[in-house]
């Protein structure tokens, strides 16, 4: 199999893909109210086509709705100008979960998911790029699982910091993996 | 009992005054590797004085919270000297680079447990008692009894230096929120290879009213800790 086209480094390192091992992780994080409108109805018809084509290729396909510490258990930090709801759902996806905190694999069935599917190839997408995709790129990159990131399908809370979000993925040789396209992933592996 | 700290984008903590008994400073990853000369960091071909400048504002604080008896958390990120707890995608990043983890370098194997380079730099060496964390990877809390030792010791709030800021501080910090420590990172006390990348991070912590804690500086934690 070829590997794709992604900075630091062609997705996977070692060259081996396989669509079997391969996993998308669609996070959608809570949503703030002065949050709205970030994400245009263009990004959500592009995360659920992407999510329907890798799925038909043989990927596994997980949305996980993720949390905030500040809504659960006591009551946190939260006021009226920062209320946190939950996200809306993204894809038809193979499985549906939910995490306890911004990051997917916080008390969530995540990890287990991945291992018993033997997935140890994840693509991460989502809201939002600097909290939840963030995170849970940073979670399975210490796990050991060989990460790539959807930029182009992973949208910012704050535009502004697209670039650095991206940076710090790619700083020291790839420090939690790579940054992609869902579109070169999507010629490289699906043929389309 | 000592007053709210001024910090952004609200003064810390959320819930009051800061209780020394219930507060630990975590010093995250001060090892030689990281910002020391002919380190890990250096060999990469990175400017080691971003990572260096908040050693001096970091002694400060570390005297501070010493004085007032807080719980005192290092980090030291490294691998068992076989390798085996070594993710293959990160030994070949790591080469890929030209810093090899566990190949040798200046200061010993490169990011190897019980090596030179990976000890803590003597200018903030812990003292006897003192808490100190190894993990495989750049969250603190994954694959680490970190949790059960703030638990047992009834910390629920975290003080943050370290390095690097975008990496393993932010990582930690991040593990450390969703677990519902409530989080303060110093600007001052930190630093990462890259100072945009440094300053996208802080900034992200004060995003949805502070969806990661709070930022403040050495300054004015001081000005709280030492009256």
């Amino acid at each position: 199999m070829p590997t794709m086209q992604s900075t630091p480094y062609r997705w996977p390192w070692n060259g081996l893909f396989d669509m079997r091992d391969f996993a998308l992780v669609v996070t959608s994080a809570m949503v703030a109210n002065q949050d709205s409108g970030r994400i245009t109805q263009n990004g959500r018809n592009q995360v659920r086509d992407f999510a329907n084509t890798v799925r038909q290729a043989g990927a596994l396909v997980v949305e996980v709705a993720c949390s905030d510490p500040r809504i659960t258990g006591v009551p946190w930090r939260t006021n009226d100008k920062f209320a946190l709801s939950a996200g809306e759902r993204f894809t038809d996806a193979d499985i549906h979960i939910q995490s306890c905190g911004i990051d997917a694999f916080y008390s969530s069935p995540l990890e287990d998911v991945l291992n018993r599917s033997h997935r140890r190839l994840i693509g991460l997408c989502g809201t939002w790029f600097e909290t939840s995709v963030h995170s849970t790129m940073r979670e399975a990159n210490d796990r050991g699982m060989e990460c790539v990131a959807f930029h182009d399908i992973s949208f910012c809370l704050n535009p502004q910091s697209k670039k650095n979000t991206i940076s710090q993925i790619e700083m020291s040789g790839g420090i939690f993996g790579a940054v992609s396209t869902s579109t070169d992933f999507s010629k490289t592996f699906c043929n389309c | 009992m000592l007053q709210q700290v001024q910090a952004n984008p609200y003064n810390w903590p959320f819930d009051g005054e800061i209780d020394p008994s219930k507060t630990a400073l975590m010093l995250i990853d001060w090892q030689a590797d990281f910002c020391g000369p002919n380190g890990y960091v250096d060999a990469m071909g990175y400017d080691i004085s971003l990572t260096r400048a908040g050693i001096e504002p970091t002694k400060r604080v570390l005297a501070a919270a010493r004085k007032l008896g807080m719980k005192i958390i290092f980090t030291r990120e490294g691998h068992r000297p076989d390798l085996s707890d070594l993710p293959a995608n990160k030994r070949w990043r790591s080469k890929q680079i030209g810093a090899e983890i566990g190949s040798e370098g200046p200061l010993g194997r490169i990011l190897v447990r019980g090596e030179k380079g990976w000890d803590i730099i003597p200018e903030l060496a812990p003292m006897p008692g003192e808490v100190i964390i190894d993990k495989p990877g750049k969250g603190s809390f994954y694959a680490t009894d970190l949790d059960i030792i703030l638990r047992v010791a009834g910390i629920t709030h975290l003080i943050f230096t370290g390095i690097t800021t975008d990496v393993c501080v932010h990582t930690t910090m991040r593990e450390a929120n969703d677990r519902g420590y409530e989080c303060l990172i110093l600007s001052d006390c930190t630093g990462a290879t890259d100072k945009g990348n440094h300053e996208a991070a802080l900034k992200m912590v004060t995003m949805q009213g502070g969806v990661f804690g709070a930022v403040s500086d050495s300054e004015s934690l001081l000005k709280v800790l030492e009256n």
